[in-house]
């Protein structure tokens, strides 16, 4: 499996108790984000809707690309990638 | 659109090439790009941390035509960030005070003020006019209703939002690349998302991410650089570090998409499932508690119980005498001792976050239960707050 890092957004981190990166063995992008919410359930309410679907009120990104296209969640990942989870916020 | 094609412009004044000299110097602006500048027109929907540095930078560029879109007052919590407004301007109404500096700044300038909350019904009306946008609002429903506006006009959407030490920007331009519906399909669930209000905002920070939507604006208006459009801008003031992430069109997007179902505005308040802003009522239908009226029952014996949902800085600032500090997870475990109270009113900051509590006690089958409208903020501005030692 690879080694990869997941960086959080803030909210999360002090919602949830995480810290700003966390690091999972994932062979794609659907197991790297279940590995990180299976850490808090903050993160996974945050997460997933109630269907298990992944909220689309966040991006996540390989290596700063969007993710949402092509495989999506099947997109495989490979040692050393990086994952940014960016949450939708509004403050101004 | 404002750009290198336009019609040709009035000639600078003996005194605007003196205000703009240094502009005037770089061959990127000149002469020709200062008289784009005083031909563009920017609206700023929000006088606040991010409007605020916005504007002032628009207006000293020579931006002529700045619209101001904000029906809020100043609070003495604003200025700690929003650097428009003085301790002498509390209690006014943003729009106008804002619109008094910008005009001390550069009479040149045309500041036309819009002091109503921005809604499906005047939001196209509004925009039409501006040849740019700017989003520093503090609220989904808002942020939602500007990129679908801009959209369907034609007009680029210059965003950013704070959130305590961490800022976020970029560009939507359908004409040229992604909407804010191609990055967040759809808003977070009510209350996922802590406000400012909510969860702290350093000051400095909206004064970069509004720099840097001033800065997007001025390259917009003059036909230069590469626009921040298709790339998500991140500031992460505690590590000091800026990031940027691509992220492309959606093609299934429901307003900038290939087969667009959002042809008109729709109400964002419900559809993000939020009260409307500038509304008093929220959605939960909980009956809510005027701050006077609970400040008299709790002279009452035996007085009501009071829960405070906030998180513990918040409450460290200041709470209401005799409150329980509960966080939101723990709430369902005060249930059994609840059933002998007379009463129970639950708080938080503005009154959103009680609500939901409220609510869910309701849902748990505590029937004799109230929320704080207004929250925290409402009763600090008729009543004393009591702080732990």
């Amino acid at each position: 499996m690879a080694k990869v890092t997941v960086s959080l957004p803030l909210p999360w981190r002090s919602d949830g108790g995480l810290p700003k990166t966390v690091e999972v063995d994932a062979d794609d992008l659907a197991t790297a984000l279940e590995r990180v919410a299976s850490r808090s359930p903050h993160v996974r309410r945050a997460m997933y809707r109630v269907d298990g679907q992944l909220r689309e009120s966040i991006g996540v990104f390989v290596n700063d690309r969007d993710a949402r296209g092509g495989d999506g969640l099947r997109h495989r990942l490979r040692d050393g990638d990086g994952i940014v989870v960016v949450a939708a916020s509004a403050g101004g | 659109m404002d750009g290198p094609e336009s019609a040709p412009l009035p000639a600078l004044t003996p005194e605007e090439f003196r205000r703009y000299s240094r502009h005037l110097l770089l061959p990127e602006v000149g002469v020709e790009g200062q008289r784009r500048l005083r031909d563009g027109s920017v609206l700023l929907v929000g006088a606040g941390g991010l409007g605020a540095p916005a504007a002032l930078y628009l207006a000293a560029a020579g931006v002529g035509t700045i619209g101001l879109v904000d029906f809020d007052r100043v609070d003495l919590s604003n200025l700690q960030r929003q650097v428009l407004f003085a301790t002498a301007d509390l209690g006014a109404p943003k729009a106008d005070r804002a619109a008094d500096r910008l005009r001390a700044l550069n009479p040149e300038v045309r500041v036309n003020v819009h002091a109503e909350p921005l809604s499906s019904h005047n939001a196209l009306a509004l925009l039409a006019p501006y040849s740019v946008v700017v989003d520093g609002s503090d609220n989904f429903p808002t942020r939602y209703l500007v990129n679908d506006a801009c959209v369907l006009l034609g007009k680029p959407d210059v965003f950013g939002s704070v959130y305590r030490f961490e800022g976020q920007a970029t560009v939507f331009d359908a004409a040229r690349g992604p909407c804010y519906r191609c990055l967040f399909p759809e808003p977070p669930p009510p209350d996922a998302v802590p406000s400012c209000a909510e969860g702290g905002v350093l000051g400095v920070l909206p004064g970069l991410i509004g720099l840097v939507l001033a800065t997007e604006t001025v390259k917009r208006l003059l036909g230069v650089g590469e626009p921040l459009v298709g790339r998500l801008l991140l500031y992460d003031a505690l590590a000091m570090r800026f990031r940027e992430l691509a992220f492309d069109r959606n093609p299934a997007c429901p307003v900038s998409g290939d087969r667009p179902t959002i042809r008109e505005l729709i109400d964002y308040p419900a559809w993000c499932g939020v009260p409307a802003p500038g509304a008093d009522d929220d959605p939960t239908g909980v009956p809510s508690i005027a701050p006077d009226e609970l400040a008299a029952r709790l002279s009452e014996t035996p007085p009501p119980v009071l829960l405070d949902v906030r998180e513990p800085a918040e409450w460290a600032l200041g709470h209401l005498p005799g409150a329980i500090l509960v966080s939101r997870d723990a709430v369902a475990s005060r249930v059994p001792g609840l059933g002998r109270a007379p009463s129970v009113v639950v708080y938080c900051a503005t009154g959103r976050r009680s609500a939901r509590v409220a609510q869910e006690l309701r849902d748990l089958g505590v029937g004799h239960v109230l929320h704080l409208a207004g929250g925290v903020e409402a009763w600090a501005a008729r009543h004393p707050l009591t702080r732990d030692r």
